[in-house]
């Protein structure tokens, strides 16, 4: 049992060792700015045009999420721009109907990078904001806290969704696939939604 | 193999291996439906069969050469479960899975060369591998979920780099050298035969 203990104590200490280092480096790589030119997605698009801020994160299942959101928008007629959140993103919002932004939630708040865009952009403009998050378990407590972010900065939040990881997010089993795959779907309809009740 | 021994217990070790071998496949289908809860309780019984089934093969006589292959292709087959889940579900890197399977190969490659290799991290992969698999479950964050894949990328690199560095290095001496030819992820050594 000593040495069955020894190991146990061995494994464990390699395992912090490793996470704390990993922990360190990830947090850098959160809290880093992603700089990307706008992308179009639709161009001829004038049912109504939107501004896409992504903060990536560090897996692509977020990107995923915002692409559905992006595409449901284009098939109902919009044209979609699309960033990252950095300090160069732009606040002009004039010529938006409609901002979305998508965050993974790390600590059970938006990554930095997105934050600091929040805080820069203010009241948005006026124009209406969308917030989609993803997390690994129940998001409802990160919707409310990013609701509160935005809300906070004087921005009027037209619809927010949250998207789990390591939950299940189709309990009524309306969608077909892996928990990941229903959640793109499910992102794709939201978007379709929103835009037929913003008519 | 003692006699005395009652049937029950000589193959109570099997058995706990065994059933770590049927959660494999669940693992897999509860990380795809996105159930971290349960995901979580099966790799937490899986690491307990894993700790328990080796000490009990030596305590009741039945640790042999076949049970342990058995214990480590089982581990295998559990870790490449759970982390081409995440994979496959798009929330984890494959490298994890990958290198899994490259280390698998390197350590019963290499076995018979490296009996006497000091390697703490492989001594403990298995461990290391499921250990950060539950932690992506069960920690309910992001962030600690991606440190518990890099944890895991990190320690089947330093696993992998120091068996290679000392099949490499100690190939001739380690030769000439009679002694186990069981890879270093095993938890359930046959006597005669065991790492240092």
């Amino acid at each position: 049992m000593g040495t069955f203990l020894r190991r146990i104590l061995i494994g464990l200490l390699i395992i912090g060792i490793l996470a704390f280092g990993a922990l360190a480096w990830l947090n850098w790589q959160v809290q880093r700015e992603t700089v990307t030119p706008l992308q179009t997605l639709n161009g001829q698009g004038n049912a109504g045009r939107a501004l896409t801020v992504l903060n990536p994160g560090l897996s692509p299942f977020p990107e995923r999420i915002m692409t559905a959101f992006d595409n449901g928008l284009a098939e109902s007629g919009w044209r979609i721009d699309q960033t990252t959140a950095s300090s160069e993103t732009t606040t002009d919002f004039g010529e938006y109907d409609l901002i979305v932004l998508v965050s993974p939630i790390y600590g059970g708040q938006v990554a930095a990078p997105l934050q600091a865009y929040i805080a820069r952009a203010g009241d948005f403009g006026g124009t209406q904001v969308v917030a989609i998050v993803t997390s690994a378990g129940d998001p409802k407590e990160p919707m409310a806290h990013t609701r509160d972010l935005i809300a906070g900065n004087g921005g009027s939040v037209a619809g927010i969704f949250g998207y789990a990881v390591y939950q299940p997010n189709d309990e009524e089993g309306n969608y077909a696939g892996s928990n990941t795959d229903r959640a793109v779907a499910m992102a794709h309809d939201a978007a379709v939604g929103l835009v037929q009740g913003l008519r | 193999m003692s006699n005395s021994t009652p049937l029950a217990l000589r193959l109570l070790p099997h058995g706990l291996t065994a059933l770590r071998l049927a959660l494999a496949p669940a693992i897999f289908e509860l990380i795809l439906a996105g159930r971290g809860l349960a995901t979580a309780g099966c790799l937490a019984v899986a690491m307990a069969t894993d700790a328990a089934d080796g000490p009990l093969a030596r305590r009741h006589g039945v640790a042999s050469r076949a049970g342990a292959w058995f214990d480590v292709w089982t581990d295998f087959l559990v870790i490449e479960a759970a982390f081409a889940g995440f994979a496959v579900a798009g929330v984890g890197p494959w490298a994890v899975p990958v290198f899994a399977a490259l280390s698998f190969a390197l350590f019963a490659a290499t076995a018979r060369v490296t009996p006497r290799f000091q390697d703490p991290v492989g001594k403990n992969i298995g461990g290391i591998l499921m250990g950060a698999a539950f932690a992506v479950v069960a920690s309910r964050d992001l962030m600690l979920a991606e440190a518990a894949f890099a944890v895991a990328i990190a320690a089947l690199c330093a696993t992998m780099a120091g068996r290679v560095l000392f099949a490499l290095a100690g190939q001739a001496s380690s030769a000439a050298t009679p002694g186990s030819t069981l890879p270093s992820i095993h938890s359930r050594k046959a006597p005669p035969a065991v790492e240092t």
